[in-house]
């Protein structure tokens, strides 16, 4: 049997902030295919950022194992290089052009800059760019700035992508479209995602499977499939498995938080 | 970028106020112009001394241009090595600041009598007073890069080199134009400054000459002469960020 593309095993995480601990994590463990896309869901600030760092390499854990394909990637110096990662704000550099923003992961791996910009330059169309490699980040709108984002965290062709709450600070509209938008892509290219978010809806339209958290300390409350074929457009919100879903998640959510929901003690 | 003119025309209309009430009130008052002249005074013996002024202006314009540079080095110098070493950081901040504190009035005679009459004293003068803010610039501006666009960087491979040029660096550029701003506005007065306590040549020394002999009209003159190149340096540092970081007053503009 061949391993899953990714699998986490016992994250453990606290942060120890003076003389005060805060446990985040408490034995977080999830797994992915090649090609399959699972959401992570949890309440505000249950610690889904921090395991996303954690997964990604960027920061350490108390416990526990990251494997890729099989392989043991934690505290290994190529453990960044199986993940691209798509941070919670859009961090476009205002410096940079569009193109040089999304060029920025090529550029750092030392690929020629002719290259780097035919790389990146291929994908523009597709994410609604076109036109837009030249200008300045200000002059992009919410829903572009997070697209260019993404442009610039896939084409590093990585085997993992990690989007944190992609649509988060947007409209609900643009978030609508950019759901079905990534829903469309994400199979057209057949990527292996994670993806972070609040938004229950959002999960069950993109993902194969959806992690639900519990508040913190986090750890898996229930793992919840969705057993629709992808890529999936809005009409599939009448299903009658997206609706058996959709309860599903909500009765992890509900069950995992013994206290109020808003009592979690997460701020954004 | 076109400025209209209705952008400076209140701080015309201040000055020629403030100019017409002196000359008017020199007038009536009969005041000696020793102690103080009529403003169209000092612009016509300004203009008759135009020659020896331009000659005095040159010595102060080199020094302050020799000090800021070496400002500019030593300041950025500093700054990577602080932000690159917390050791360095412990070590040269306190000693930084302590160099605030220094009365230039008390060391300027200190280094003409260590480096002479020459240019090098009035250089250091400028030197010490520019550097502080320089530095802080570029040492705040490293430390307002976002830990989430340090980990984004991380998480492409970037090494520690790679991060500071491509994200703290360029990051750090409206905070450095800041103190560089700042610091020019010191860089000329430093350098007058020096020149009052020993030199042959240069603004500072003009206006002590001047002062000797109660030409009140041309210390006057040299005053003018010294806030002009204050200004023009100040336009010059800003139209030089304006070229270097565009992104930055394009973006600050639109949020408006
Ligand atoms: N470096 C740190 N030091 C101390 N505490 C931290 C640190 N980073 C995160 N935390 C704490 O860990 C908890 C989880 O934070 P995290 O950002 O992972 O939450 P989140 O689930 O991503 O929240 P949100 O949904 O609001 O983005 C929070 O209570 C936060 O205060
Ligand atoms: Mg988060």
């Amino acid at each position: 049997m061949t391993p899953p593309r990714l699998l986490v095993r016992g994250i453990h995480k606290r942060f120890v902030d003076g003389d005060r601990t805060i446990e985040v994590l408490r034995d977080v463990a999830l797994e992915a295919g090649a090609g399959e896309f699972v959401s992570v869901i949890g309440p505000s600030g249950c610690g889904k950022s921090t395991l996303f760092n954690i997964i990604a390499g960027l920061e350490d854990a108390g416990a526990g194992a990251v494997h890729v394909d099989g392989d043991l990637v934690t505290g290994r110096a190529a453990h960044t290089e199986a993940f691209a990662y798509m941070p919670q704000q859009d961090l476009l550099f205002p410096w940079r052009r569009v193109m040089d923003n999304t060029t920025l992961g090529l550029e750092i791996r030392g690929v020629p800059r002719a290259a780097a910009r035919a790389r990146a330059g291929a994908l523009f169309a597709r994410f609604g760019l076109a036109g837009f490699e030249e200008a300045y980040p200000y002059t992009l709108s919410g829903g572009m700035r997070q697209r260019a984002a993404l442009l610039r965290t896939v084409v590093q062709e990585r085997p993992i992508l990690l989007l944190d709450e992609p649509f988060g600070a947007l409209d609900a509209l643009t978030r609508m479209e950019l759901q079905e938008w990534l829903a469309a892509v994400s199979s057209e290219f057949g990527w292996t995602v994670l993806l972070v978010t609040h938004d229950v809806r959002e999960a069950l339209l993109l993902s194969d499977r959806i992690v639900v958290l519990t508040p913190r300390p986090a750890s898996v409350a229930a793992t919840i499939a969705v057993p629709l074929p992808r890529p999936r457009a809005l009409e599939v919100l009448a299903d009658r498995a997206f609706i058996e879903a959709e309860t599903g998640v909500l009765r992890a959510l509900r069950a995992g938080s013994a206290v109020p929901v808003d009592g979690s003690g997460g701020g954004r | 970028m076109i400025r209209p003119i209705g952008r400076v025309l209140p701080a015309l209309l201040l000055a020629a106020a403030i100019l017409a009430a002196w000359e008017a009130y020199t007038r009536a008052s009969g005041i000696r112009p020793q102690v103080l002249p009529p403003p169209s005074r000092v612009l016509l013996e300004g203009w008759a001394f135009r020659g020896l002024i331009w000659s005095h202006t040159l010595p102060t314009l080199g020094e302050t241009a020799i000090g800021f540079s070496l400002a500019i080095v030593l300041g950025t110098a500093a700054a990577v090595a602080i932000d690159f070493s917390r050791a360095v950081r412990r070590a040269l901040y306190p000693a930084l600041v302590a160099s605030q504190a220094i009365p230039v009035v008390a060391v300027a005679p200190l280094l003409v009598l260590w480096f002479g009459f020459g240019i090098a004293p009035k250089a250091l003068v400028v030197a010490l007073v520019t550097f502080f803010p320089i530095t802080v610039g570029w040492v705040d501006g490293f430390a307002s890069t976002e830990r989430a666009a340090s980990n984004l960087l991380r998480s492409m491979g970037a090494s520690r080199w790679q991060v500071f040029r491509l994200v703290r660096l360029p990051g750090a550029l409206p905070s450095f134009f800041s103190g560089l701003r700042i610091a020019i506005t010191y860089a000329v007065i430093g350098a007058i400054f020096a020149e009052y306590v020993g030199a042959k040549r240069g603004l500072g020394i003009f206006m002590q000459l001047q002062q000797n002999s109660f030409r009140t009209d041309l210390v006057i003159a040299a005053v003018v002469v010294t806030a002009a190149i204050s200004v023009a340096l100040f336009l010059a540092t800003s139209a030089l960020e304006r070229a270097v970081i565009p992104w930055h007053h394009a973006s600050r503009e639109t949020e408006r």
